[in-house]
């Protein structure tokens, strides 16, 4: 007798012994596995896209707003080229205003 | 065994997922049953099953270890799946025993399988007149030949409490089976 079983207990675990031999098919058990897997792969693999796309979105749309900051050299550059191209400007429009015979 | 499982378990944790295979190919056989017994459909068994799993493969970091073990923990998972598959459908149409019983043939002797089968018609539709909760004492006693221990971690009920639902379902069982003179 199995322990902590009864008489009346006894004889319907041996009555339902059959039940135990109900088990899904290799097949089913084959396809349910696979699922399963395919289902964590899926999980991860959204995660990693969202990873990798969310940090180039943001940088995408930095650049694209003309905010640069991984090179602010080459902004202070631009912005040299432009004051330097404004002062030959007021030098040329300073001449001419030197010629002008009042 | 025990050590193999608790083994296994810390390497499924870690996302070692052949651990997980092992466990999965342990365990399935009984919470399908389980489960099979609760919806009394092969497919929707099949179904359930399988989502227990997948839940479990994604909680398998949150699993600790706190004296219930993991088989009782992969049984919440899979009954609370079918608490939730019952509220959105009620109206499963219970499937042929004779599909499912196709698959046992295989599994059992051919001699036993006849005699088997005429015993374990009977039994079915005895269950038919259990309450859910009995069948799920039933089914977790004699089928998975459960101590009321861990029965009892299973359903979150006290030991007393489960002794007392199961007598009483012997006795609705009894009562059944000589209604269809079968004689225990």
């Amino acid at each position: 007798m199995i322990k902590d079983r009864g008489m009346d207990e006894e004889k319907f675990t041996q009555l339902f012994a059959p039940f135990r031999a109900i088990t899904p098919s290799q097949e089913t058990l084959g396809r349910v596995l696979e699922t399963v897997t395919i289902s964590r792969v899926r999980r991860f693999s959204i995660w990693t896209f969202a990873g990798i796309m969310v940090p180039v979105a943001v940088f995408v749309l930095l650049v694209w707003q003309g905010n640069r900051p991984l090179n602010p050299t080459r902004e202070i550059l631009a912005m040299e080229e432009e004051s330097s191209q404004i002062e030959q400007e007021l030098i040329l429009l300073d001449s001419n205003l030197d010629n002008i015979d009042i | 065994m025990d050590r193999n499982i608790s083994d296994l378990v810390s390497s499924a944790k870690a996302g070692d997922k052949q651990a997980f295979g092992e466990l999965y190919r342990e365990y399935f056989a009984p919470i399908y049953r389980f489960v099979l017994f609760k919806t009394k459909h092969k497919e929707t068994a099949e179904d359930i099953t399988q989502t227990a799993f997948a839940r479990a493969l994604g909680a398998m970091s949150n699993y600790r270890d706190k004296g219930v073990p993991f088989l009782s923990w992969l049984y919440t998972i899979a009954r609370n799946l079918c608490l939730d598959h019952f509220k959105k459908k009620s109206d499963v149409v219970p499937a042929d025993p004779d599909i499912w019983w196709a698959e046992v043939e295989g599994n059992l002797p051919a001699d036993k399988f006849s005699q088997a089968k005429e015993t374990s018609e009977a039994l079915w539709r005895a269950m038919e007149a259990l309450s859910d909760e009995q069948r799920e004492v039933v089914v977790l006693r004699f089928i998975e030949e459960k101590s009321y221990a861990e029965i009892a971690q299973i359903l979150k009920k006290n030991e007393e409490a489960l002794r007392a639902l199961n007598y009483r379902a012997m006795k609705v069982l009894k009562d059944e089976l000589g209604i269809m003179n079968y004689e225990l």
